[in-house]
């Protein structure tokens, strides 16, 4: 990110914009996509939050903070199509993720079990996890990022982390148990 | 699992697994429309003298003290132009410059930085500004002799044109939500809400909200006038006539498949409606009496029919946002469209003033933009117009109360209509 870019994108310069977004769509897209687990979703997020950017861009105060507004924008944009989709009642099915039918290996059956488990989290604890995880950021970076405190942060790590191990342990614990007693 | 699995287990597994199915790469089209919308978008200008000055309902003393503010900077900008005029320095104006032939010709020159001189603008003619109404985030404004209507992230405020004061202001929806499109006729001034996804319908007697009205997918343009009211669905590929008397959206007028890029913003005039249609390249043409689609005029070349839409006798103008600027020109007599023009710069919506439409043109950065005429005759740019030295260009326009009226940034500029010209420039 050149901060020269970012200057030109806060005066008006529309093709150092497109030069900003165009650099960062794609870690900005699979954020999205994580956090939503809806590539259609995700898409619409990340267009919602580029066009955002733009007209908000002239108020950025600080031109080397823009990859961290402009992943909180995404951010909130995620959760504003995740409250749109709530309130439509259309959760999507369709997961990135997803394995094919015919393909069982071990690493395969491992993923399936993470993503099962992922995306049966509340929406805030994806996100920090997605934050973490990811992005790499550190708790005080997920909570400027995200405008709450840090303990929040390291809550929703905590309770993030332990319902996915629960989660996990439950199947491992279903897998153990033989096929004709787990639908008992 | 022969060992209990552990916190650090999980999110060693989490971060693999998150590096595993994260996509590659992102599908190109967000890119695509991202920037068809932005072309279109404005920015929310914030000019140095907004910096530390609250945002109040821009009563008297805000705007004294504002356009106090405004004076001492241009003040202080014509100063160092002139500094730099005396020893024989300075750069190239974007558009070349003549004295105005106005009733206040004073030598006023307008700077920029660019270095790029557009060969075929006319030069352009400074033009006084009457008053400069502070409006904080200003993005569009509509209205009539009576009132003006300024849309700002939240709210809509209303400008006294008698008294060239802010004079009550309508909290309409979260500041952070995205506002789109403004409309105002007898029934109230109506507003789209892009994130809620709602026509918001004001009264402008009582200044309340008195309904919210929800507006398929992605409401963005609106189109209000005598014969009623009308959204546009962008995602929905749909016009949605809007029933006045029950708060509510009718039957969608298809448009085109519903998909990002869908319909954006109306024009009214030739017994139609007209919506461009960026993601089918077209303009639809709009029975307003069956609401029927009559016709779906083709772009041409590498328009993409996305901007703001005038209607004059004979002629349909429209914006355009692609990575060529230009505006269009539709024949309604044949629903062809016959013409584009070079605008140099991203266009406001057009205004038909004395028979010819103007445009506020952006010009990339403050102090670059111009008011500009297009000659229908010619259809090319006739007459150009600055404000003054900070004038960034590309808000919309309107003519009422004998003045033309142009949001530029955070204020709104009301500007004499003798300067905008006859039909002979």
């Amino acid at each position: 990110m050149s901060a020269a870019l970012v200057l030109d994108a806060m005066r008006g310069d529309h093709d150092a914009f497109a030069a900003l977004i165009t650099a960062a769509t794609a870690r900005l897209y699979a954020l999205a996509c994580l956090i939503l687990r809806d590539p259609d979703r995700a898409e619409d997020a990340t267009q919602e939050a580029f066009v955002r950017a733009w007209r908000e861009i002239p108020r950025l105060r600080d031109a080397d903070r823009f990859d961290a507004w402009l992943r909180r924008l995404v951010v909130n944009a995620c959760y504003d199509e995740a409250r749109r989709v709530s309130r439509r009642a259309e959760v999507s099915l369709i997961s990135i993720g997803d394995r094919s039918v015919g393909d069982t290996t071990a690493a395969s059956a491992e993923s399936d079990r993470i993503e099962q488990a992922f995306r049966v989290l509340p929406l805030d604890q994806r996100t920090v996890l997605v934050l973490q995880h990811y992005e790499s950021l550190s708790h005080t970076e997920i909570a400027e990022t995200l405008g709450i405190p840090v303990g929040t942060v390291k809550s929703r790590v905590r309770y993030g982390v332990a319902a996915m191990r629960a989660a996990l342990d439950a199947d491992d614990r279903s897998a153990a148990t033989p096929a004709g007693r787990r639908s008992a | 699992m022969s060992e209990p699995r552990t916190d650090r287990d999980v999110e060693r597994a989490l971060t693999a697994w998150m590096d595993h199915v994260a996509p590659p790469r992102p599908p190109s089209r967000i890119l695509e429309r991202t920037f068809v919308q932005t072309m279109q978008a404005r920015q929310l200008r914030r000019y140095p003298w907004n910096a530390g000055i609250p945002v109040g309902a821009g009563g008297r003393t805000e705007l004294v003290s504002r356009a106090t503010l405004v004076l001492v900077v241009v003040g202080v900008l014509l100063a160092v132009v002139a500094a730099v005029a005396l020893v024989g320095g300075g750069q190239r104006p974007a558009v070349p410059l003549v004295t105005a032939p106005s009733p206040t010709p004073t030598a006023v020159v307008v700077p920029s930085p660019s270095a790029t001189v557009a060969p075929s603008l006319p030069a352009a003619i400074p033009v006084p500004i009457e008053t400069a109404i502070p409006v904080a985030d200003a993005m569009t404004v509509v209205g009539d002799d009576q009132a003006l209507w300024v849309m700002a992230p939240g709210r809509i405020d209303r400008i006294d044109p008698s008294t060239d004061t802010v004079t009550g202001s309508v909290p309409i929806g979260d500041p952070g939500d995205l506002y789109n499109g403004v409309a105002v006729n007898a029934s109230g001034v109506w507003a789209t809400n892009w994130t809620a996804q709602e026509l918001v319908r004001v009264n402008a007697t009582t200044l309340k909200v008195a309904a919210r009205i929800p507006a398929g997918l992605a409401p963005k343009g609106v189109l209000a006038n005598a014969d009623g009211v009308w959204v546009a669905d962008t995602h929905g590929g749909t016009v949605l006539p809007i029933d006045q008397t029950l708060n509510r959206a009718g039957t969608g007028i298809k448009v085109a498949e519903a998909a990002n890029s869908g319909p954006n913003w109306f024009g009214s005039g030739e017994g139609s409606i007209w919506v461009g249609v960026p993601n089918n390249s077209t303009v639809a043409r709009i029975d307003p009496g069956t609401n029927t689609v009559t016709a779906a005029v083709p772009a041409t070349g590498d328009f993409v029919p996305c901007g703001g839409i005038a209607v004059d006798a004979g002629a349909v103008w429209i914006t355009g946002c692609s990575a060529v600027m230009m505006a269009a020109r539709i024949d309604p007599a044949t629903n062809t469209m016959v013409a584009t023009i070079d605008l140099h710069g991203y266009g406001s919506t057009p205004t038909v003033i004395n028979g010819k439409p103007w445009l506020s043109v952006q010009g990339g950065e403050p102090g670059t933009g111009f008011l500009a005429r297009i000659d229908p005759g010619t259809n090319t740019i006739d007459r150009v117009l600055v404000p003054d030295t900070t004038f960034g260009g590309g808000g919309d326009m309107l003519v009422a109360a004998g003045s033309a009226w142009v949001v530029d940034g955070g204020r709104v500029l009301r500007l004499p209509l003798a300067a905008f010209g006859a039909a002979t420039g």
